[in-house]
């Protein structure tokens, strides 16, 4: 017995030593394994490195067009639509348990046909109403991208909260096959005509609300290109959705993301090493960038540049930072080494691009006797036209006319045109003058460029040109109506006045009008008419954007909106919006009988909403001062301010501009 | 100790020792990097530097007497054009309530926004230099608001508060360089709270903008 309990006892012993000695290199093995996983976190491209939302205005576009009722895909038989409606929910989740504040406000718009795409849902902090509105909609129409950026837009004008980041997340699974004013086409030639739209209304959007697109393409028919332009355009993030699964995904990254800021950019190959990015010049992939906090001197992440060339940093906290390329053998950088960018309000901070080039062979030093120095080419130069575009209504064809001086030591190739303005060259090089035909009313403002080459080189260079005139296209004539009206239609007539224009005073005068501008210089304005139903809680119905004509002989400019067929009977609220203008709510209930004509009364809009903030204050005034040129020459001022400023639309910012701002400004803000 | 187990030890202590050198030699080829801190939140870089603050602050007013508080503006460096003050106070605790130009900017233009609501107890004042291509930066007095304690007011203490719909233009055109604005407290002393004569309210002759 004694034997067994000192056999047992010598086992025991034996046992606690190996326990004591092995723990020793597990412990520091374990210990080493953390590490392992917090510098892999380290080392993730653009991790989530902030915790901490920054308060967004949404704009959720969300695609309903009739193949959303598709299956999902060959082994998930469920509908697209469902399964995005399930996905967008898991967004809104996220963002609803961060609304304590409350932080996030959402919109809600459907891509439909162009009369179908309309606002479910106001711009609101109430998810749970944007998450029913979602519930409710079912597959119907075609898909017009454009018609739902811009309904989209109209509402965000209404609703947007000052100071806040602003962001669209749109989901589509199919391309753009209709514009506004335009019949579905579901041709290539269709196709890009509506791609061409809707990326130009994303860029709108952009450029007014400082809005980054995140895009989603969900199925196997989307136009990728349409929803990465957009997401690179406007510093937001293309997501390709193949499953029900990946979208749920998809949509939780993006509400992850969306209250954070950003940094993006491209390293592209500047061949002409004009530092800016030519539309002839690629991006290069694979190229790597590193992100460091300056305010901390730490790196944030490291991340590689897509096949576009574009690198992106998200999840990043408010605070400054410093980009940098790391330059391959081989090359050069034609811009600064690091960028710097700051983000603020969860801001995402574009365009830190990085140019470079490969780098010139060192040429070998011969003893040849120096050469007699040769006269230093001068490129050509451009020289503003007097011929003009002239104006007419759509489809017009306008003759642009460049202007130029020949230079010396080179030779003129011809001119690239930009016919719409909106940075993309349309042409390649034409000899000289061209005719181009403006299919969709609107204000242009065309750009080119001279394209030469120096003598004995075959590298085509470029001086930019800005072109002194607005090519301006109105709509085509409305047809003669018939002796029987469109039976079943709801039509209202609108009577829009813009205070400082025709037959409108303003706020401390309004009927006196003698000194309004009689001869409006954009005579086709923008007006949006938002229809609520009249009891509460007062819900959008439908909110449609129309162009309205100036009429001389009625001093305003009169407009018909047709509200369809199916238009229900009711009470309603109608709101009013044109831009520069403070939105205005009609006083009183509206009565809309379906299938009838109704004929509102006269509205007169407030001026001087220039920054479109729909309130009359000092930045709107600060803009004005900045183009006022009556006396001496504009202080600050740009071309596009230069049109916002000019408040009765005459040509030129003066003392009539500046005294009608100051008669307005009774009334700060819009209804 | 028997000979087995005394070789069963050291075997183990071997080995012991050999997994801690590998351990520690396969650590030290682990490249280094910054640890990436997920908590810490960056210093915000603004668009603006631009601050709003009262002086003095906190006010402590006396009876029947009339206390004026200046609205002083930092630029912290950026070049103002323009301010646009949105005020709250108490009108049930402060009576008549003024606002008048301050200094710091030269020549200033009061444009005709709301001014004082002393039902509501709201104050929209616009300032500006006379002239669009003046600016000024640094610090100085934006305006002057004067007021009285209300007779026996029903609460001791109270908040003059700028809003954050108030604005500074600067910089860029167009652009709000407001990042904080500092509301003060307002203390009655107890004689101010108790009976107290009514008081003759000064006026203030309204500043007509000229361009």
């Amino acid at each position: 017995m004694w034997q067994r309990v000192r056999s047992d006892k010598r086992l025991l012993g034996i046992l606690a030593v190996i326990v004591v000695l092995a723990a020793v290199p597990l412990t520091l093995q374990l210990s080493k394994h953390n590490e392992d996983i917090r510098q892999h976190a380290a080392t993730q491209t653009s991790p989530q490195v902030c915790t901490t939302d920054q308060a967004t205005d949404t704009m959720m576009i969300f695609d309903q067009s009739g193949s959303m009722s598709k299956a999902t895909s060959d082994s998930d038989k469920t509908s697209r639509l469902k399964s995005a409606q399930n996905a967008a929910n898991a967004f809104l989740d996220i963002l609803t348990k961060r609304t304590q504040t409350p932080l996030h406000a959402v919109s809600l718009t459907v891509i439909s046909s162009e009369s179908r795409s309309v606002v479910k849902a106001s711009l609101t902090t109430d998810l749970p109403k944007v998450r029913s509105a979602i519930a409710a909609l079912s597959p119907y129409g075609d898909t017009c991208i454009e018609c739902a950026i811009r309904n989209a837009m109209t509402n965000f004008d209404a609703h947007q909260r000052n100071n806040i980041k602003n962001v669209a997340v749109i989901l589509t699974d199919g391309g753009a096959t209709q514009s506004i004013g335009g019949k579905p086409d579901g041709t290539n030639t269709g196709k890009a005509a509506a791609s061409k739209t809707a990326l130009a209304a994303a860029l709108d959007a952009h450029n007014k609300y400082d809005m980054a697109f995140y895009t989603i393409g969900f199925g196997d028919s989307i136009n990728d290109q349409l929803l990465i332009d957009m997401a690179n355009q406007t510093g937001g993030q293309y997501y390709f959705a193949p499953t029900a699964s990946k979208l749920t995904e998809i949509y939780q990254q993006i509400a992850q993301d969306i209250g954070k800021g950003g940094i993006t950019g491209t390293v592209y190959q500047d061949t002409n090493g004009n530092k800016g990015q030519d539309t002839t010049e690629p991006g290069l992939s694979g190229w790597t960038v590193t992100l460091t906090n300056t305010a901390t001197n730490t790196v944030v992440a490291t991340v590689t540049t897509d096949d576009s060339g574009v690198y992106n940093f998200t999840g990043l906290c408010d605070g400054a930072y410093q980009a940098k390329v790391t330059v391959k053998s081989g090359w050069s950088l034609t811009s600064a080494a690091t960028q710097t960018g700051a983000v603020s309000k969860g801001s995402v901070v574009t365009s830190l691009n990085f140019g470079v080039q490969p780098t010139p062979p060192t040429p070998i030093p011969t003893n040849t006797p120096t050469p007699t120095p040769t006269p230093q080419p001068i490129a050509p130069a451009c020289v503003a036209t007097t011929i003009q575009p002239g104006t007419g209504s759509a489809p017009y064809t306008a003759f642009l006319h460049p202007g130029s001086t020949g230079g010396s030591g080179v030779t003129t190739q011809g001119y690239q045109w930009d016919f719409d303005g909106n940075g993309s060259w349309d042409t390649t090089t034409s000899p000289d003058a061209v005719n181009h035909t403006y299919t969709t009313a609107g204000t242009y403002s065309p750009k080119y460029r001279i394209v030469y080459t120096v003598n004995g080189s075959s590298t085509q260079l470029y001086v930019p040109c800005s072109y002194p005139f607005q090519v301006i296209v109105s709509q085509p004539p409305t047809p003669t109506p018939t002796a029987t009206p469109i039976p079943n239609h709801t039509l209202l007539n609108l009577q829009v006045f813009l205070h400082g224009i025709g037959n409108s005073g303003d706020n401390a005068n309004p009927n006196s009008f003698a000194t309004s501008n009689k001869n409006p210089l954009h005579p086709t304005i923008r007006v949006t008419v938002e229809i609520y139903t009249a009891n509460e809680p007062s819900t959008l119905v439908i909110s449609k954007t129309l162009s309205a004509t100036y009429d001389s002989s009625l001093g305003g400019f009169p407009a018909s909106l047709d509200l369809g067929t199916d238009f229900p009977t009711g009470s309603y609220n109608l709101v009013i919006k044109s831009d520069r203008h403070l939105t205005k709510r009609y006083p009183q209930t509206i009565s809309i009988t379906s299938g009838t004509t109704r004929t509102l009364s006269p509205v007169h809009l407030i001026a001087g909403d220039v920054d479109g903030d729909n309130a009359l204050t000092i930045l709107d005034y600060d803009l004005i001062s900045g183009c006022f040129s009556d006396i001496e020459a504009p202080v600050s001022c740009t071309t596009d301010n230069k049109i916002k400023t000019d408040l009765n639309d005459d040509g030129v910012v003066n003392q009539i501009d500046y005294n009608l701002f100051l008669r307005e400004l009774s009334v700060q803000n819009g209804d | 100790m028997p000979r087995k187990t005394l070789a069963l030890i050291l075997i183990l202590l071997a080995l012991t020792i050999l997994l801690v050198v590998v351990s520690l030699t396969t650590k030290q080829g682990v490249p280094t990097q910054a640890p990436v801190h997920p908590t810490a939140t960056p210093t915000p870089l603004p668009p603006g530097h631009t601050s709003l603050m009262f002086s003095p602050s906190p006010v402590t007013l006396t009876k029947n007497q009339q206390t004026q508080v200046n609205v002083m503006i930092d630029t912290g460096g950026d070049e103002v054009r323009s301010v646009e003050l949105e005020i709250a106070y108490d009108p049930k605790v402060l009576t008549g309530m003024t606002i008048k130009p301050g200094t710091f900017f030269p020549n200033p233009t009061v444009l005709p926004v709301g001014g004082v609501n002393t039902t509501t107890g709201r104050i929209t004042y616009a300032i500006t230099p006379s002239a669009f291509k003046d600016s000024a930066k640094g610090k100085g007095i934006v305006a002057t608001l004067s007021f009285y304690p209300v007779l026996n007011a029903s609460s001791p203490s109270t908040q003059i508060s700028i809003l954050s719909k108030s604005l500074v233009s600067g910089n860029v055109r167009g652009q709000n360089v407001l990042v904080k604005s500092s509301g003060t407290q307002v203390t009655l002393t107890s004689s101010t709270l108790q009976s107290q004569q009514p008081v003759v309210l000064p006026t203030v002759p309204a500043t007509s903008p000229t361009p």
